[in-house]
């Protein structure tokens, strides 16, 4: 019997789709400090959707 | 750089904008037929939710856009102590989890007006239930709609210069209501979920590069010396009021006073409002607990410090806006500081240290924040409209019915168009933002304690319950419209504003003991449905008599009230101790904090021993 999908699987894929742009960003910024804080963003994203996508509730 | 040089988003920034409405519309659309079932999922997800989505959802409704704005202001103009203004709820947000959480998630109500109809009976039940289903409904949540939007159109002037404030605000409130309606409370839980992350991440980011810019946490303290003086750091940074005046005077009698006496939105004594929907919506007992513990720890421990640094920042950067803050209106004018007050002003001001990217991030986490409120506020406000006046009074289809409870959505959706409607109106005639909330909790004053004790004493009935708003009404009209608050400000001495909260209080007490012990208490039929329901503890002498079921443990869950508060104010100063490089009171906090840490896991195994050998 397959494992029904968690409810919050779009909760996830929402913190992706939101990474998208901070990755891109990383390299937009006009300084150092700027491209680490929106690579510490897009990985906020990202590990939120992982866990997210990993919890069935 | 001068407080009216507004900062201005790339276009990588509106980019990032656009794709954040994008994704959490979608994200919230993605439910709408899941939530268009039925009632139980358009209102509460099926009772389904977890912990972690449930307590997040509350938090994330909490924080309105102008929350960061809000504490950041008050740290400038009174110190981090101001925050002792909200800081006193804390007592009875720990209360509701540990007293009431259990018992809301066992009435399995939908909202907390529904429990009127099972906790007392008669006409006075009826009667109790409509007016608070109208008055709650369409009255206080379309004033905090009001007020959330009025806020959030200055926000917009601020951070969103060269937009119409209207017509933008006017556009995403539509895009609010849109998936609000269709996704009722799966998609505002969901979207609640991701916006609270982009909040809280801005916040921690923006504080980051503020101490940054400033030199670090050190350079941070050194420069507020040099800023403010010796006494005006110690002021600024200390967590408690230093001397005793006006201010200190007025939040002693709010920690005392103020979390049993008010119905504060989001703090109902007892539990009330969103939070009793989110606890109603969770798993089980268990996870409604939980997710309300989540709430309380994120609200009180996490959520401020990064506003409050934002702040100590902001003084330190720009010290006109400490300078202002220290001014009435006539000084500010004279010494040309118009433009850095009100201290609210400076939040949006540190904008400018983002770099790209990362401030469109901040730019949506306003958005976030002003959108995660107006969704919570229309799906409760739908739930009082269907649940408590229309299906009791007016519904006359077979609830199992499918179409029907279609129909009922139907309803639902159409309550939630008519409430943004009416929020709308509200906020285009607010004279002030802060004349609606004032207003709500004044009139409120004193209705608290009863709300408490219907759950604690069987002698609480309808009555007790008009009979305190009554009461907080009339004293209402005295003490404020009359204008005898400031009679008994002089007579005693103490601040205005508390000391007339204080005479609402007594004057709704009075009331409703009188009425309580005068009229005749709810019936045995009805006590005993509800005791065999819910089993409350506390004083239920004859109905507990008459019952079999085992009631909860008082005495255990006010212990549990007590090492929680203990634990969450440890780690709340702790954690803002250290942060302030106080380490050795930063250090002794988090030590406190950990000691009740354990007493409460110590209550919570006598607590599943208890219910194992029951």
């Amino acid at each position: 019997m397959q494992a029904s999908p968690s409810p919050y699987l779009p909760i996830a894929v929402g913190f992706y789709l939101l990474a998208v742009p901070l990755v891109i960003a990383i390299f937009l910024a006009d300084s150092t400090a700027g491209g680490w804080t929106n690579g510490i963003a897009a990985a906020v994203m990202l590990v939120c959707g992982r866990l997210l996508q990993g919890g069935q509730r | 750089m001068n407080g009216d040089q507004a900062v201005t988003l790339s276009g990588w920034d509106w980019a990032f904008l656009l794709w954040f409405l994008a994704v959490t519309t979608g994200v919230g659309l993605y439910y709408a037929k899941r939530a268009g079932s039925n009632l139980q999922e358009y209102f509460l997800s099926g009772r389904s939710l977890p912990w972690w989505a449930l307590g997040t959802s509350i938090v994330a409704t909490t924080f309105a856009a102008d929350t960061p704005l809000v504490v950041a202001g008050f740290v400038i103009s009174g110190g981090i102590a101001k925050n002792w203004l909200w800081w006193n709820f804390l007592f009875g947000a720990t209360l509701t989890v540990f007293l009431f959480s259990k018992l809301w998630r066992r009435a399995a109500v939908v909202t907390e007006i529904e429990l009127i109809g099972l906790r007392y009976d008669g006409a006075s039940s009826r009667a109790l239930r409509a007016f608070k289903a109208v008055f709650l409904g369409l009255v206080v949540n379309s004033i905090i709609f009001g007020f959330v939007t009025r806020a959030m159109l200055s926000i917009v002037e601020v951070v969103f210069p060269g937009l119409d404030p209207g017509l933008a605000l006017g556009g995403l409130l539509a895009l609010t209501l849109f998936y609000t309606a269709m996704s009722g409370l799966w998609g505002v839980v969901a979207t609640d979920v991701l916006q609270f992350v982009m909040a809280v991440l801005g916040a921690v980011l923006l504080a980051a590069l503020g101490v940054a810019e400033v030199g670090g946490l050190g350079a941070m303290i050194e420069r507020l010396g040099e800023v403010a003086g010796p006494d005006g750091q110690q002021r600024l940074l200390s967590i408690v009021p230093t001397s005793w005046d006006a201010v200190t005077a007025g939040v002693v009698i709010l920690v005392l006073v103020n979390w049993w006496a008010v119905y504060y939105p989001g703090a109902e004594p007892g539990g009330g409002g969103y939070v009793v929907q989110r606890m109603s919506a969770a798993i089980d007992e268990q996870h409604a607990r939980a997710g309300n513990l989540w709430f309380v720890f994120a609200h009180y421990v996490l959520r401020p410090w990064p506003w409050v640094i934002v702040g100590l920042c902001a003084v330190v950067l720009e010290p006109r806006f400490f300078e202002a803050a220290q001014l009435d209106a006539a000084g500010r004018e004279a010494a040309g500081l118009t433009e850095f007050h009100p201290p609210e002003k400076a939040y949006p001001w540190m904008f400018r240290f983002l770099p790209v990217g990362l401030l469109g991030l901040v730019a949506a986490s306003f958005l976030a924040a002003f959108m995660s409120t107006i969704t919570t506020t229309l799906n409760l406000s739908a739930s009082y409209l269907v649940n408590d006046l229309y299906l009791p009074f007016f519904a006359r289809g077979r609830a199992d019915d499918s179409a029907e409870q279609r129909r009922q959505v139907g309803i639902a959706r159409g309550a939630v168009v008519l409430v943004s409607v009416l929020g709308a109106v509200v906020s285009w005639v607010l004279v002030s933002a802060g004349d609606g909330w004032v207003f709500i909790m004044d009139l409120t004053a004193g209705s608290g304690l009863v709300l408490i004790l219907r759950w604690i004493w069987w002698r609480i009935s309808a009555v007790s319950e008009i009979a305190a708003m009554l009461g907080s009404a009339v004293a209402f009209v005295l003490v404020r419209i009359q204008g005898y608050d400031a009679v008994l400000a002089d007579w005693t001495g103490g601040p205005k504003d508390q000391v007339g909260l204080l005479a609402i209080v007594l004057g709704s007490t009075v009331a409703w003991i009188t009425a309580t012990l005068a009229t005749r208490p709810t019936g045995d039929e009805t006590l005993d449905a509800f005791f065999a329901r819910v089993r409350p503890g506390g004083f239920w002498g004859p109905v507990a008599a008459r019952s079999d079921a085992r009631a909860e443990s008082l005495g255990r869950d006010l212990r549990m009230w007590l090492a929680s508060t203990v634990f969450v104010f440890g780690a709340l100063f702790g954690l803002g101790s250290l942060l302030l490089l106080d380490t050795a009171v930063g250090m002794s906090c988090v030590a406190v904090a950990l000691g009740a840490g354990c007493w409460l896991r110590q209550l919570f195994a006598a607590e599943r021993e208890a219910g194992a050998s029951s």
